[in-house]
């Protein structure tokens, strides 16, 4: 019997994090989440991780250690994507499996629910199969997952609205792009944006532009790249790449598809200023504190009539 | 000063170990354009390859890159790259740029474009390549093409499963080889069939010493880098060279032309309940169809920093445990040389030996 469902602070609960959670209490049921990333939590996962993972995952599993007596079942979804050329890294695809395989000693029970770009399925669709398994009725899901879907587009207005007021502001205004569980993680992009607050400039984050312009607007990027993070990401850097005074692409290493994607992405960014920032498991921040004030030093130089100005 | 003998168009893939062979087969006798047979891959290739790629791009981004670059410098007038289902399906797009950048000015067909398309679509491309296409010739090239990729992946895996205990040294290597010459000069399918038909009995004729502790190898692992052999360094090869006989269950007959991903799945249900990745059915399926057969160790290769065999990890590591079966895990990169390699080869190899020789 579940009653408690933990969530995992790690990988898409970034993202879609605030629908689960409503969902599942507009259910009846409780959520727990995991607490905020930090070194302990990282070393955790990291002991149980094979070492050539990304440090996102090595983190995702020290959630679900953080999660283990503490909950029912942990929620661990299995998203492919919806369609071919929004799909999700084949990690997705295969975390319910790996989950279950890296704690087979545990036995930790798993909540999970599965989709895949070629079941041509819809998002309602996913969330009535999950109720189901809940044992619930159809009426009850289909309520639930009403009220969170309004819960988290009211969540994302919010803070689509409080960007683009920043937009306004005279300060240096910095752009990070990157995927939203490396941007947010309080041990990852946390601290990058804690040192760019800390010299006076504003961040902005690729995650808090609207979805479905970012997505359209990734179409002219590249038709053929499959995958839905990165396209919202690429998306959001050119809709505000004139708006911004520098753009700071944040990857974890070693991320498939940022590998490729990125080295596109500095292509495209021919006319600002970009840092190329890549994330591991470092045990101090000195090396990219230099590295962000040098960027920022540039910023503002050339904004002050600097480098590249000779000509005009 | 560039003669043309005909005008038809100079095409070119990436190489994939012997593939090519097929590919030119398709190319020339079915889309009747001429194909870039390239020599085999060389360090300058991959030292290409990585000068112009994303530092942690996978090794096959750099393979394919430094053949492409090769190919146009061999007089290419279109490359190819492929599709798939991980970073491959990028592959094309990223190489197409880097190769613009770099001042080339070939055509570049990325066939992602045209991944789960329409049958159309493909038609009007291979019209495109060549505007007097027979499209009955065509259909004709890509089933006989076909065939002979599935002639080379009988004759490769026999190969691989019985040098080790050859009697005299380098005799079926011998028949191997010429077979493969067949393969690249061939024009019709009776020249295919007949190649393939001496081959197999000349190797089923020749004589064999098996030891007294024969032992058993399976590879397993990501489809570029376990298939193509210069990626992986020739890795069955050496372990040929040490006596072992080696199976490998990926090859593009299997992946491609039988199994089927979800009549695969059920039979390593205690395992997995989804499909992990591209190929990771694949491996875990030929993993532990190796382990419950009874071979004495596992080699599991991939590139470096390919999520869905990295994914796979975790379930070879339980089947290890579970069937007490030993699991050497080889990940790969641009390595300049191959001693570390036949180190480590060595090792697990006596390992094995030995294993066998104290508990039975």
């Amino acid at each position: 019997m579940i009653r408690t469902i933990g969530i995992p602070r790690g990988l898409m609960a970034y993202r879609d994090g605030v629908l689960w959670k409503e969902f599942f209490e507009g259910l009846g049921f409780t959520c727990v989440f995991s607490p905020r990333s930090d070194r302990r939590i990282l070393e955790n996962g990291t002991s149980r991780a094979i070492d050539e993972t990304c440090l996102p995952f090595k983190m995702y599993l020290g959630h679900v250690m953080e999660l283990m007596g503490k909950c029912d079942a942990v929620f661990v979804p299995r998203t492919g994507g919806y369609r071919t050329t929004e799909k999700m890294c084949t990690r997705y695809e295969a975390l319910p499996d790996l989950i279950r395989n890296i704690f087979r000693e545990e036995q930790i029970r798993i909540l999970t629910v599965s989709y895949d770009w070629y079941e041509k399925t819809k998002e309602e669709k996913v969330f009535l199969e999950l109720g189901t398994e809940l044992g619930k009725t159809k009426k009850e899901i289909k309520k639930a997952y009403a009220h969170a879907k309004k819960k988290e587009d009211a969540w994302l207005k919010g803070k689509e609205k409080a960007q683009s007021q920043l937009l306004e502001s005279k300060k240096t205004k910095v752009l990070m792009a990157g995927h939203p569980y490396v941007l947010h993680d309080a041990y990852m992009g946390g601290e990058l944006a804690r040192i760019l607050e800390h010299m006076g400039a504003d961040v902005l984050y690729t995650d808090y532009v609207n979805r479905e312009s970012a997505l359209k607007r990734s179409y002219e990027f590249s038709r053929v790249m499959p995958w839905l993070i990165n396209r919202e990401m690429t998306g959001a850097a050119m809709l505000l790449k004139n708006k911004v005074d520098g753009v700071m692409i944040v990857s974890a290493y070693p991320c498939g598809p940022d590998a490729l994607v990125n080295d596109m992405l500095i292509r495209r960014l021919k006319d600002v200023p970009v840092l190329n920032l890549t994330l591991d498991a470092q045990s101090g921040t000195a090396g990219t504190e230099t590295r962000i004030e040098s960027f920022i030093d540039i910023i503002r130089y050339q904004k002050a009539g600097g480098y590249g100005n000779q000509d005009r | 000063m560039e003669i043309r003998i005909d005008d038809k168009k100079k095409i070119a893939f990436p190489r994939f170990n012997h593939y090519g062979y097929p590919i030119r087969y398709i190319v020339e006798q079915g889309l009747e354009a001429q194909f870039i047979q390239l020599p085999p891959a060389t360090k300058e290739t991959t030292d290409l390859g990585s000068r112009y790629s994303p530092d942690y791009a996978c090794a096959p981004f750099k393979h394919t890159l430094g053949s492409l670059i090769e190919a146009v410098e061999a007089g290419a007038d279109i490359l190819v790259e492929t599709g798939g289902l991980c970073r491959l399906d990028y592959y094309g797009e990223l190489q197409k740029e880097i190769i613009r950048e770099l001042g080339y000015k070939c055509e570049f067909i990325n066939l992602a474009e045209y991944m789960g398309g329409k049958k159309k679509e493909w038609l009007k491309l291979a019209k495109h390549v060549n505007p007097k296409l027979n499209p009955a010739k065509l259909a004709t090239g890509v089933y006989e093409g076909v065939r002979m990729a599935e002639y080379i992946d009988e004759i490769e895996a026999l190969y691989f499963k019985n040098a080790g205990f050859e009697a005299e040294k380098g005799s079926y290597k011998k028949v191997y080889r010429q077979f493969l010459l067949k393969m690249q000069i061939a024009e019709n399918k009776n020249e295919i069939k007949d190649a393939y038909q001496t081959a197999k009995q000349e190797m089923n004729e020749l004589k064999q010493i098996i030891p007294e502790n024969p032992v058993r190898i399976g590879v397993v692992g990501e489809y570029f880098t376990v298939m193509d052999e210069h990626s992986n360094q020739f890795l069955q090869e050496k372990l040929v060279d040490l006596g072992a006989s080696v199976y490998r269950f990926m090859n593009v007959t299997n992946c491609h032309f039988r199994a089927k991903e979800t009549a695969l799945r059920p039979k390593i249900r205690e395992y997995v309940q989804y499909n992990m990745g591209p190929t990771t059915t694949w491996t875990v399926n030929s993993a532990l169809d190796y382990a419950k057969r009874g071979f004495d160790g596992i080699i599991h290769v991939k590139s470096f920093g390919c999520t869905p065999e990295m994914d796979a990890i975790p379930v070879l590591q339980n089947i290890s445990k579970d069937y007490h079966i030993p699991v050497l895990y080889l990940s790969y990169d641009m390595q300049d040389s191959d001693t570390g390699l036949d180190t480590r080869l060595e090792a697990f190899y006596d390992m094995l030996e030995r294993k066998k020789k104290v508990i039975r």
